[in-house]
């Protein structure tokens, strides 16, 4: 690294603090483009060959003739997909006017002749076709035999933005169905971004800003310094233990000016949009004076057998406050292999800026309901790509034997575990920066994050094992080098064998409670009383807040003696963010701004 | 010396014994000439949706040959194959996750013919006279097109669930159809239209075949609970005698009807010659996991090929007694053909 970039970097943390207040928006929009042009800057002079390399040296109309012969190159072999669709569409876009003859032949030949697959998943389906669309504007006219699947331009316009718009139309009515992914938010913003500056059919362009303010909406009012708070639909190891990994941080990065400077490749090609974040967003995502209960409904990823529904709803709850976040979804599985379905981040301490726990499942019948093939064979298939799955230390995956209730910043977990399940107990991340994690008379556990105290009481015995984050040469979940190549240790996994099981979550400030020791006192004052018998697992509490729950695995709940009805959860509620289901129509609010997202008008108006 | 000559002799004559004749496999390259087999793959583990060349897709093997060779989609998770066949001209299709597939030049290029609505196409039925009608199975139900694919239509009446692994039309009335679905199979007489449950007995539904020759015969397997047979064209089912409560994947019957074939999840190769009533082990390769497909040379019952979970192609001349490995190793091999 050269001298001018450390310095730049320096900067760009004293900027990212500034950020962490609320400033004008011609301040924003200043800092944005200084944290853009430090993104684009890595890539305008690398000289590894790459997509965003090259698309950044057609941006800025520099040094043209490496850019073509990196596209030249890089097109000599496509690969990726959807993953190839984007980065080639998103260069051309920003190079077709700059590009030479060569360049730009070898970019259409490559879309008569590579055969991208439209995947799998939402976000598969998401960026092939805002790409397809993208490059069928482009290529106007052509017939079938000029593209990689034999139809024509117009063919291809017409089918993706069918799917585009349908897309739009469940997310804004029943929910996105890979919802609230910290390492997926990156493959819905980049696709919307782009269609919101190159698409050339209005209606297309409006709701690619539309989808883009939506999902950064979504993420914003989840937003704790970079981190998304809350139960999601899927994350990898290391980003759930480490949370400023992911994805969605390189973006609060940019967009919000919080987390840590990156030079992720995920937010090349929006640092060269034109695409602004309203400021009614970024306020929300920045605003932690007042602590507020979020809740929104999503769905289940489609159910294709196994099940009675396509969509099952998912209920998701948060409670944020300027030190942390607890979230949770309301447990089952909801999602295949990667779902986190409740946690506690907070701002305290980095990179393990978490707490939260699991039953660490895998099953022939998750993977089967959500995919085709023979649930016998699935799981080696699963594990070829996803390598923690049927690991009983993995750290990520939903169960269907976990529920949650969480109410403000009281959140119990109850599990009933079938004998013979493909594991038998149950686990806790507990980070190694804990500043205390004390096993109080009473039985809770205590733990001191900074100004963040979060208390966790067992209902059964558990031990404690020490664990290793990463060996040397340790390959992640996708096959690639783990970013840390040296072996740390510290963090505490808390285990537990008992099948019928759970524990209470109690998360305090110290703005909230005062001191540690006063949290301490408050914890051993507050037991719960619990049954845990096969088939009748049940609990009662009384929080640190004086509310009374009572939940009875799976799915009773009451909240000082009234049920609690989640299926009336709606699609965003809250002080900022507001969304009835199905009315395609998301309304944010901030002091005296609005701004309304209206679907079936394809309207933005404040 | 003479014992080593004896044994010699011995294993000449056992491996004489296991190959068809040099005329036999004249004839059958005759009959089969200007035919390949085709063989599609739906993953090669160790890929990953967006990373590296799965080397997925359909491949070639020319009659005689021993080499697959992909000749197309090599980036696609494929399902299945189908055909037309016309007096002057025919259409391949394939089964891919993608949408269905047709080439209507031999294989050489191909077109896309179904759009977002449809997700992953697990088989291809076409119409073995009308080429404008094709049947297409998908995790959310059959679909119809009688329009060579221009458009299509969901046929679900009568479907209690939307997986359908498989769609089957009937050796001799091509209006009836059967469906392999989550919890049974199920049979439709007018094209599609409507669907009835057969109740074969089965919870989780795998695999399903029509006697070719008997076309009452009908069998059936499903996950964890062995095969089981009707002989009334669907009307009762009993469960097969001898074969594990395991979970078979593939079924096939001879053109002849005499022998029947299955297999699925560690289950190895297993036989039966009388209507699939009563079934033995024909062969086990324990580095076998799953057997996903099995092929039955149509003029030449003895030439078997089985398509694995992963472990990619094995091939028989000697209806099963002797099996090599027949390349695409690693591959989840999900249907085989000899297609011209």
């Amino acid at each position: 690294m050269n001298v001018k970039k450390f310095f730049l970097i320096l900067t760009l943390f004293a900027l990212q603090s500034a950020n962490a207040q609320l400033v004008s928006r011609e301040t924003y929009l200043k800092e944005f483009e200084k944290r853009a042009s430090f993104v684009t800057s890595i890539y305008d002079t690398a000289q590894s060959s790459g997509y965003y390399q090259a698309a950044v040296r057609y941006a800025h109309g520099k040094d043209i003739a490496t850019a073509d012969k990196m596209v030249i190159e890089l097109l000599r072999d496509p690969r990726g997909d959807m993953f190839w669709m984007i980065p080639a569409i998103g260069t051309y876009l920003q190079g077709k006017d700059r590009m030479s003859p060569e360049a730009r032949a070898a970019m259409r030949n490559a879309w008569k002749t590579y055969a991208p697959y439209r995947g799998d998943t939402e976000n598969h389906w998401c960026m092939y076709h805002a790409s397809l669309f993208l490059a069928a504007e482009q290529w106007p006219n052509l017939p079938g035999s000029e593209w990689y699947n034999g139809k024509s331009s117009e063919e291809n316009l017409r089918d993706a933005k069918e799917y585009l718009i349908h897309w739009m139309n469940i997310t804004t009515t029943i929910g996105q169905g890979e919802f609230d992914s910290p390492d997926y938010f990156p493959e819905y913003a980049m696709p919307m971004i782009l269609l919101s500056q190159f698409a050339k059919d209005p209606e297309m362009k409006t709701r690619g800003a539309m989808m883009a303010d939506y999902i950064f909406a979504d993420f914003a009012v989840e937003h704790l310094e970079g981190q998304y708070i809350g139960g999601y639909s899927r994350i990898y190891q290391p980003a759930v233990y480490k949370p400023l990994l992911s994805g969605a941080s390189a973006f609060a990065y940019l967009y919000f000016g919080t987390g840590e400077p990156t030079n992720s490749g995920w937010i090349v090609l929006p640092a060269l949009s034109n695409y602004r974040l309203p400021e009614i967003i970024y306020s929300i995502a920045l605003d932690r004076s007042k602590t507020y209960v979020h809740q929104e409904r999503k769905r289940v990823r489609n159910v294709i057998r196994f099940g009675a529904e396509k969509n099952p709803p998912v209920y998701k709850y948060s409670y944020i406050t300027k030190n942390y976040g607890i979230g949770s979804l309301q447990g089952g599985i909801l999602q295949p292999i990667q779902q986190h379905t409740w946690g506690v981040r907070y701002t305290y301490g980095r990179p393990y800026t978490t707490i939260f726990g699991l039953h660490p499942y895998w099953s022939a019948l998750e993977v089967g309901m959500f995919f085709p093939e023979e649930v016998k064979t699935l799981i080696a298939d699963v594990v070829a790509s996803k390598g923690t799955y049927n690991n009983p230390d993995k750290w990520t995956g939903g169960s269907p034997y976990e529920r949650t209730f969480q109410h403000k910043n009281a959140l119990i977990v109850l599990y009933d575990i079938t004998p013979g399940t493909t594991t038998e107990h149950i686990d806790g991340f507990f980070p190694r920066n804990l500043e205390e994690r004390i096993v109080e008379p009473s039985g809770w556990i205590a733990c001191k994050a900074g100004d963040v105290y979060i208390g966790w009481y067992p209902l059964q015995e558990y031990e404690w094992k020490e664990e290793s984050d990463a060996s040397i040469n340790t390959l992640n979940d996708i096959g690639r080098p783990q970013l840390e190549r040296v072996k740390e240790t510290g963090n505490w996994r808390l285990r537990s064998y008992k099948p019928q099981n759970g524990y209470v979550i109690e998360v305090r400030s110290k703005d909230e409670i005062g001191s540690f020791a006063q949290f301490q006192s408050a914890l051993n004052t507050h037991t719960p009383t619990a049954k845990l018998q096969p088939g009748a697992v049940s609990l009662q509490y009384v929080t640190l807040s004086g509310d009374k729950m009572e939940f009875a695995f799976p799915e009773k709940r009451t909240l000082n003696g009234s049920a609690i009805d989640l299926s009336k959860t709606k699609l965003f509620e809250g002080p900022f963010i507001n969304a009835e289901v199905g009315s395609e129509k998301m309304t944010m609010t901030y002091k005296n701004k609005k701004l309304v997202l209206d679907f079936k008008a394809v309207k933005i108006s404040e | 010396m003479a014992a080593i000559t004896k044994l010699v002799l011995v294993a000449a004559l056992v491996l004489l014994a296991g190959m068809p004749s040099a005329a036999f496999q004249q004839e059958h390259q005759e009959k089969d000439q200007g035919k390949n087999y085709y063989a599609v793959v739906f993953l090669n583990r160790g890929s990953l949706t967006g990373g590296t060349q799965r080397n997925v897709g359909l491949f070639k093997r020319p009659l005689g040959d021993t080499i697959w060779t992909n000749i197309y989609g090599r980036n696609l998770l494929s399902f299945g194959l189908g055909i037309w066949e016309g007096k002057s001209s025919r259409r391949h299709y394939m089964a891919v996750g993608n949408g269905l597939h047709q080439s209507v030049d031999g294989t050489k290029s191909w077109r896309i013919l179904t759009d977002w609505h449809t997700e992953e196409i697990l088989s291809v039925a076409p119409d073995p006279i009308d080429s404008a009608v094709i049947y297409v199975s998908t995790p959310f139900g059959v679909f119809k097109s009688i329009d060579e694919g221009r458009h299509w239509e969901k046929k679900m009446s009568g479907m209690k669930k939307w997986f359908v692994k498989k769609v089957v039309i009937d050796v001799n009335n091509r209006q009836k159809l059967f469906a392999v679905a989550e919890e049974d199979v199920y049979r439709s007489t007018d094209s599609g239209e409507h669907w009835e449950p057969l109740h074969a007995g089965l919870t989780d539904v795998q695999s399903f075949a029509q006697d070719p020759a008997f076309p009452q015969h009908l069998l059936t397997g499903g996950e964890d609970n062995g095969i089981r047979l009707s002989l009334d064209g669907g009307g009762t089912w009993q469960a097969a005698r001898g074969v594990p409560k395991a979970s078979f994947y593939a079924i096939a019957i001879s053109p002849d009807g005499h022998t029947a074939y299955a297999g699925g999840f560690k289950t190895g190769l297993w036989t039966s010659t009388d209507d699939g009533v009563s079934w033995k082990l024909l062969w086990q390769n324990p580095d076998i996991e799953a057997i996903s497909t099995i092929y039955v040379h149509k003029n030449d019952s003895s030439h078997l090929m089985i398509g694995t979970s992963g472990q990619g192609i094995y091939e028989s001349l000697d209806a099963g007694k002797t099996w090599r490995s027949a390349g695409l190793q690693g591959c989840q091999v999900r249907q085989i053909e000899l297609y011209p």
